[in-house]
């Protein structure tokens, strides 16, 4: 890597303000299972470099699959022409706010390791699962699929940072497709972690492979919902994706540096309930967002993005920090060695609060509890949502009375901080997804049980 | 390019062939040039390149696969041939048609020499054309553009190579004044440069301007105008995965048993053409090497047919449709990493059409929606979605009222589109969260559950 770096250095000698380069290592394992047979079983090595140059205050990026030190030389230079290529007549020269140099080895435990294990341990994880489901008659099928990582990065910047990193990902999933009379229902369920294969230590995939089934049956006998804006009571699970959706990525700091947020301009401002905290957290030890140094080679640390109701950070590249004169903290991320570090989110959750559940059924004449989710959608700078549930009830004076299907929700961000006027005294992370923003990258999310005191409802 | 790429898939098969095992090798190269706009500025420029192989293996009545690169093709068939050892058992075989048609790739070579400086040049042109109104900004959006090219060779005989060009450009903008912000989406992929990318900066700005004075609707049942990119979002979220061999011999289908009946309204027909002269998916071959071809899937509101890749037709006693793609869940590109399975090319709406002017003065009380959040989230099984309206437009009495603020559609596809009738205004589209692309005009759907915001 000291000659590497020599090498890129002499490429770039007098062509770039600043420059680093990545370096990874990827191993891999990917099964999939229907029904208990296994579909897909791939192992995989791969490695590959990029290089990120600014030169003018515009950035060139490169990438290579070949690592040798004349590949990476060549993407160098790739990146360097790139970037003379957009500096031309650029007006608004990209900075970047100073870091420390760090030089420093990082690796996240993994205390039973998948890269010594078996591949029939690996494929019990989906078997036991199955066969733990295929009991039931209504199941018409159950797809059960593992994958593993084990992903060795190698930073260098020009500004003397060396870091080097060893992250091990696991993700676990289940999809039971159920079916009842014309009725047909999917659910799906994920444990994910940044650890071994310890995460699945107590047989908790069969504990999801539960919880799927009974969620499966519930949604086959579930009722369309009402439509219209009404009370919401929503789960850890479901609350998870609104702290992601609604509040994380409108606290992305590339988007609320160049006009994209309706959180621009607003640190210190009240901006939700003064029992709202929500927190963006890659130091949460083995969670799927979890990692110690960001892609630019930065000490991650939490960031306290909504403090009692009050906007009070952004998740920051070094780039968006210099532009909002702030500090940099460890969000910039990157999916593989074939794309730019973005800021990006970690494990997003709300903070818990003191209500109890019992207390949020009071005095909701007519609503919805919603719990899990299939994902969401926002647009950051209108500041409006769209996120689903996995399973619904209907709550009716006070009370859960029968299962709905495909409950959606939506509304602004702003209106429904303000509009969250319990929040649960229980609370819990660990629902691990995979974020998309033109690449994608694990993240976490979670929280207590919340109510929202009007928000509007869609279904089919 | 072709030497190389055709000399590596059919060295894989020989080293398979020396292990004792059939073999199929897909080689993938990419190169892509991206251009980033933020902030009404051109700030980023990347060139990405990939280049590996794919390798599946039949050992026995077993199939297994694995990804390598060219310098490791004795390992990749080494894992392949591991991997096989979990794999289910099943009658499974490589093709060995070759009819292949006359249609190949779409190449343009004005886009195959494209260099960073071009990209930046029309990223300044998009700019400049979307500042037309002093409120608004490009505040994001960007170009790429570069070329696809792949080679498979199998143990039957199979040896085939084709690559394409491909460019697009999009950019949303947005509109912000002391009482209001509100957003315009605008984009363009072609496989040729055959749009003007002036055309995508003006028309988000445009439609931005449009969004401004923002109402709330009422919550009812109305007509609802789908555009071309929501239209494809959801009916790839929804019905397409349907539409696979394999998820209906898993009872995963509401189309099961449906061959021979009405699915849609009978103006409509769906088809799946990898020949298609615009596709974004156009190619000889599909990725298993089997000639490409043109599907009718339903034809005029009848089910006729279903997509397959070569292995889930065998399984199904049918044979393959020119499906196989090497897609992964929620990848909009294809690649060697994975094995293929059966993926639509490109989907085309036929059928009677009108203006999509004369769509709307038909409608007494009804929306159009441009784009919706959260296509991803519908129930693929059974075709169940509700999703957020992201820039649409209430419509009464044949006249456009006002840009809706908020509200949410939902409904089931299958049963929306017995209801359905297409306007004529083509657009290539992709629905992101699949290698399927599409070209699809503005659809109407009656009766449809509209929840205000």
């Amino acid at each position: 890597m000291i000659n590497l770096i020599d090498a890129v250095g002499q490429v770039l000698e007098g062509r770039a303000d600043y420059y680093d380069v990545r370096v990874l290592d990827v191993t891999g394992t990917v099964i999939e299972t229907r029904k208990g047979e296994v579909t897909k079983a791939i192992s995989g090595k791969e490695s590959g470099a990029c290089v990120r140059v600014l030169s003018g205050g515009a950035w060139g990026f490169a990438t290579t699959p070949d690592i040798s030190e004349s590949a990476i030389s060549k993407a160098a230079d790739r990146a360097a022409k790139v970037a003379r290529g957009i500096s031309e007549g650029i007006r608004d020269r990209a900075r970047l706010a100073p870091v420390k140099a760090i030089r420093d080895e990082a690796t996240m435990p993994m205390k039973r390791s998948f890269i010594d294990a078996h591949v029939e341990d690996k494929l019990d994880l989906l078997t036991s699962a199955y066969d733990a489901v295929k009991k039931y008659d209504f199941v018409v099928n159950a797809m059960v699929n593992y994958k593993d990582a084990y992903i060795e990065q190698q930073f260098r910047s020009s500004e003397g940072s060396s870091v080097l990193t060893r992250t091990p990902r696991v993700l676990w999933t289940i999809e039971i497709i159920g079916k009842k009379d014309d009725r047909i229902q999917s659910v799906r369920r994920r444990i994910g972690k940044t650890m071994g294969l310890e995460a699945f230590d107590g047989d908790k995939h069969l504990q999801e492979a539960d919880a799927a089934v009974a969620s499966v049956v519930a949604l086959l006998n579930g009722r369309a919902p009402p439509s219209g804006p009404m009370p919401v009571i929503a789960d850890p699970g479901l609350v998870g994706v609104f702290a992601h959706e609604a509040v994380g990525h409108a606290s992305e700091g590339d988007l609320v540096s160049t006009g994209n947020s309706c959180f621009e301009g607003m640190i210190g401002k009240e901006i939700g309930n003064a029992t709202v905290t929500i927190k963006d957290d890659a130091t949460v030890p083995g969670q799927f967002g979890s990692y110690i140094y960001d892609d630019e080679g930065v000490r991650t640390r939490p960031k306290v993005l909504i403090n009692k109701g009050i906007l009070s950070d952004y998740i920051l590249n070094r780039e968006s920090a210099a532009r909002l004169e702030m500090e940099p903290n460890g969000g910039a991320r990157a999916e593989s060695y074939h794309g730019r570090p973005l800021v990006r989110m970690s494990n997003t959750f709300i903070e818990s609060g003191d209500a109890a559940f019992s207390e949020m059924l009071e005095g909701i004449k007519s609503g919805v509890y919603v719990k899990g989710s299939r994902g969401g959608q926002v647009n950051t700078s209108q500041g409006f949502f769209q996120f689903n549930a996995q399973e619904a009830y209907l709550i009716e004076n006070g009370e859960i009375t029968r299962p709905l299907r495909d409950v959606s929700l939506s509304g602004s961000t702003l209106d429904i901080l303000k509009m969250i006027d319990l929040v649960g005294k229980d609370g819990e992370l660990g629902h691990a997804g995979l974020c998309g923003k033109g690449q994608w990258v694990p993240v976490d999310d979670g929280g207590p049980h919340i109510r929202i005191s009007q928000c509007v409802v869609g279904g089919q | 390019m072709k030497e190389e790429l055709l000399t590596l898939a059919n060295r894989v098969v020989v080293v398979a062939g020396q292990a004792g095992v059939q073999c199929e090798a897909f080689v993938q190269r990419r190169q892509s040039t991206s251009v980033v706009i933020e902030a009404g500025k051109v700030t980023f420029g990347s060139q990405d390149g990939d280049l590996g192989i794919g390798i599946r293996i039949i050992n026995g009545h077993h199939t297994g696969y694995a990804y390598c690169t060219p310098d490791s093709i004795e390992y990749g068939v080494k894992q392949a041939l591991s991997s096989a050892r979990f794999g289910k058992p099943g009658q499974y075989r490589f093709h060995d048609s070759s009819r292949y048609n006359n249609t190949r790739s779409i190449f343009d070579n004005r886009i195959a020499t494209m260099v960073t400086e071009d990209g930046v040049s029309l990223a300044h042109d998009m700019i400049e054309a979307s500042s037309f109104d002093p409120r608004a900004i490009p505040s994001r959006g960007g170009l790429s553009f570069g070329t696809m090219a792949y080679a498979v060779a199998n143990t039957n005989g199979a040896s085939i190579f084709d690559e394409g060009t491909y460019i697009g450009g999009h950019v949303m903008t947005v509109l912000k004044d002391r009482d209001f912000v509100v957003n315009g989406d605008d984009g363009e992929i072609s496989r040729v440069r055959d749009f003007s990318i002036e055309d995508v900066g003006r028309k988000a700005t445009e439609k931005a301007v449009a969004q401004i004075g923002q109402r709330s609707i009422e919550t009812a049942a109305m007509d609802v105008v789908l555009r071309p990119d929501a239209v494809f979002e959801l009916f790839s979220s929804t019905v397409l995965p349907a539409l696979y061999g394999d998820s209906i011999k898993k009872g995963e289908s509401v189309y099961a048993n449906k061959t021979g009946k009405q699915v849609t309204s009978s103006g409509l027909s769906i088809v799946d053409d990898g020949t298609h002269p615009r596709g974004i998916n156009t190619f000889i071959s599909d990725e298993e090497g089997y000639p490409s071809q043109r599907n009718v899937i339903v034809d005029r509101g009848i089910l006729n047919t279903v997509l397959y890749d070569q292995f889930s037709a065998i399984e199904s006693h049918a044979a393959s449709t020119g499906n196989g793609m090497h897609t992964d869940r929620n990848e909009s590109s294809t690649t060697y990493r994975v094995p293929p399975t059966t993926c639509a090319r490109n989907i085309v709406f036929e059928g009677e059409t009108m203006g999509e002017d004369e769509m709307i003065r038909s409608i007494k009380n009804g929306i159009i929606v441009e784009h919706v959040l959260g296509a991803h989230t519908a129930n693929r099984v059974s075709g169940d979605f509700s999703v957020a309206i992201y820039a649409g437009y209430h419509v009464r009495d044949g006249q456009i009222l006002a840009p809706l603020r908020g509200g949410m559609i939902g409904g089931n596809m299958p049963d929306m589109l017995l209801r359905a009738s297409l306007a004529n205004n083509y657009k290539i589209v992709e629905s992101g969260m699949s290698s399927a692309s599409g070209y699809v005009p503005s659809v109407r759907f009656e009766d449809v559950k509209v929840a205000g915001g």
